[in-house]
């Protein structure tokens, strides 16, 4: 960041704040509104951000916190009771018995946001337990324990846990998120 | 936690994180709103030498 604009950075990183965005909203359009709400509060308040600190971070931050202020407005992540939200996970049986990655996405999305911003910032975005626990303003141990359970119940839910060398196929997977869900 | 049990989680949290991965990758690379596009693109404009980035930032 050192030879680069505040500007810059931000570009540099909204790839990184779309993927995040898309694990909370899990719609890429929505994901898309929330990363251009993020950029424009940024550049707003770009007199807050300390030179030197991490920005990545502190953008995370701002779209977090944008995502569930909007939430509030807006129900995004309401409560599936008509099972609307579940229909649409409704997968077809993998060709070759082996997990697709869009199966394995369909699982995760059945997290509850915070298992899944957790798992998200630290398994794939690459945070430090440290830095996923100030984004999402809790304790580093309530970020360690929403990981486990989410790494337990994606493996209970794609059978990881058992000793196969593929995983659950779409349409035992679909049958295992109604459950879950009823 | 016995040996097996523990290999066992190491396996299913490699491949949950392999898996993980590649969903973060792809997310990153969807293509991108006209809006959100087009607010980048100022951004790129505004972050070229002698456009004002550098003075601000």
């Amino acid at each position: 960041m050192a030879d680069m604009t505040f500007e810059e950075g931000v570009v540099n990183l909204v790839p990184d704040l779309r993927a995040f965005g898309r694990s909370l909203t899990r719609e890429h359009a929505r994901a898309d509104d929330l990363v251009q709400d993020t950029i424009v509060k940024a550049l707003s308040n770009k007199e807050k951000f300390k030179e030197g600190t991490n920005l990545r971070a502190w953008l995370f931050t701002i779209l977090r916190n944008t995502f569930y202020s909007g939430k509030r407005k807006q129900k995004w992540e309401v409560e599936d009771v008509d099972g609307v939200y579940t229909e649409r996970l409704s997968v077809k049986p993998a060709q070759d018995g082996v997990m697709e990655l869009s199966d394995f996405r369909k699982a995760f999305e059945t997290l509850p946001p915070d298992q899944r911003e957790s798992l998200m910032l630290v398994g794939a975005a690459g945070m430090s337990y440290d830095e996923a626990a100030e984004i999402c303003d809790c304790a580093v141990g309530t970020v360690k324990s929403r990981v486990n359970r989410a790494r337990a119940r994606l493996a209970d839910m794609l059978h990881m846990r058992e000793d196969e060398p593929g995983l659950t196929d779409g349409a035992t997977l679909a049958a295992m998120v109604d459950i879950r869900s009823a | 936690m016995t040996g097996q049990d523990s290999k066992m989680n190491n396996d299913s949290e490699r491949r949950i994180e392999a898996n993980l991965k590649k969903v973060y990758e792809e997310s990153m690379n969807e293509p991108m709103s006209d809006q959100l596009a087009n607010l980048v693109a100022q951004l790129r404009e505004k972050a070229q030498p002698g456009n004002g980035g550098a003075a601000d930032g």
